[in-house]
């Protein structure tokens, strides 16, 4: 099985980044900032993540690079970005919704159309682990993930690690999500195979082998 | 004759064991180890989920030099160590993380899947 880790905001130290994900067990990892070229050993996905600070600046942005890049990634934390994130079928993933608030961020009609539109809900290990209040970040967590299994919409878990040693192994990621709520089965998808399907999709959104949800198999006459 | 006897093995609870590896820059004493995970598990879990975890650090399989060593909890408890263990950021003042390897139903399993005992005598049946 192959294991991804999408969120991973190391600046420098590609080498070492690369070194720990190879030793923690992940086949493909996507670097926020700075990403490092490409590499044999592992797989590397090319990623974007939006920090905009109202609506209009987050659709500029998602226009610019969604052509260009395989993963388009939304810092949360504003309810009207979280909403807008949710309802722009362009976006891949929302990061932690619930960062820096006091409620969880989500709503049921985000969620809803978050499940509608294929955008993926990012549960952040790294919320967890520097927390100031563990218990209140994990209990936004839970009514996210409650939210999401509700009307299906898709879960991802990473580590969003800032140093090296903030990075965990899938199977730990997994275990958290786990806890919170979402059987172990869809868990431990939610570190596989979900953000496999994603990167898929995307790739042959880019190369020209899909168009919407139609893949196109065969040479185009 | 001052232990109670060895309960019947229906009434006795069930066990895994987990093996974890540390990754650190420098080598962790087994004293400051046991005492991080004890105190993650404890802030995590609280002190009454952490009496139905029946949590035991096994000292005479830590192995100093590869930093392997087993835990043992009740069986339907081990996501719950996991994640505790993964929540342990520093042991003393140097940075860690804690990988699992493995679960295993016995001691002797996990000596012979993942501690590499290769002494003769572990393989024995008798």
């Amino acid at each position: 099985m192959k294991y991804y880790d999408l969120h991973i905001e190391i600046e420098n130290d590609a080498e070492k980044v690369i070194e720990y994900a190879k030793m923690l067990g992940f086949s493909g990892i996507a670097v926020t900032a700075n990403p490092p070229a490409h590499r044999d050993e592992i797989e590397i996905v090319p990623c974007i993540l939006i920090k905009a600070e109202n609506k209009e600046d987050m659709k500029n942005e998602i226009e610019k690079y969604r052509n260009k890049t395989e993963l388009v990634m939304v810092y949360g934390g504003n309810y009207e970005i979280n909403r807008a994130a949710c309802e722009d079928g362009r976006v891949d993933v929302l990061c932690s919704p619930e960062r820096g608030r006091k409620d969880s961020g989500l709503d049921h009609i985000c969620v809803r159309s978050a499940s509608e539109n294929n955008v993926a809900i990012e549960i952040n290990f790294n919320e967890v682990l520097n927390s100031k209040n563990r218990s209140q970040s994990l209990s936004f967590l839970r009514r996210n993930i409650y939210l999401c299994n509700k009307y299906n919409a898709k879960i991802i878990t990473t580590s969003g690690a800032k140093s090296i040693w903030e990075m965990r192994s899938p199977r730990e990621l997994a275990s958290l999500t786990n806890l919170l709520g979402l059987d172990i089965k869809s868990a431990i998808d939610s570190v596989s195979s979900v953000p496999e399907g994603i990167i898929n999709t995307n790739r042959e959104k880019i190369y020209g082998k899909r168009i919407g949800n139609t893949k196109i198999v065969g040479d185009v006459v | 004759m001052d232990k109670p006897k060895l309960l019947p093995p229906t009434l006795r609870t069930n066990e895994r064991y987990i093996i974890f590896n540390v990754l650190s820059e420098s080598p962790i004493a087994y004293k400051d180890l046991v005492k991080s995970i004890w105190f993650s598990c404890l802030s995590f879990l609280g002190e009454l989920k952490m009496s139905e975890c029946e949590l035991w650090v096994i000292r005479n399989l830590y192995n100093q030099k590869t930093q392997r060593g087993v835990i043992r909890c009740r069986h339907d408890m081990t996501e719950h160590v996991r994640t505790s263990l993964a929540l342990i950021k520093q042991v003393g003042n140097i940075n860690v993380i804690i990988k699992v390897i493995g679960v295993t139903g016995t001691i002797k399993s996990a000596k012979r899947k993942y501690l590499d005992f290769t002494d003769l005598k572990d393989f024995e049946v008798d």
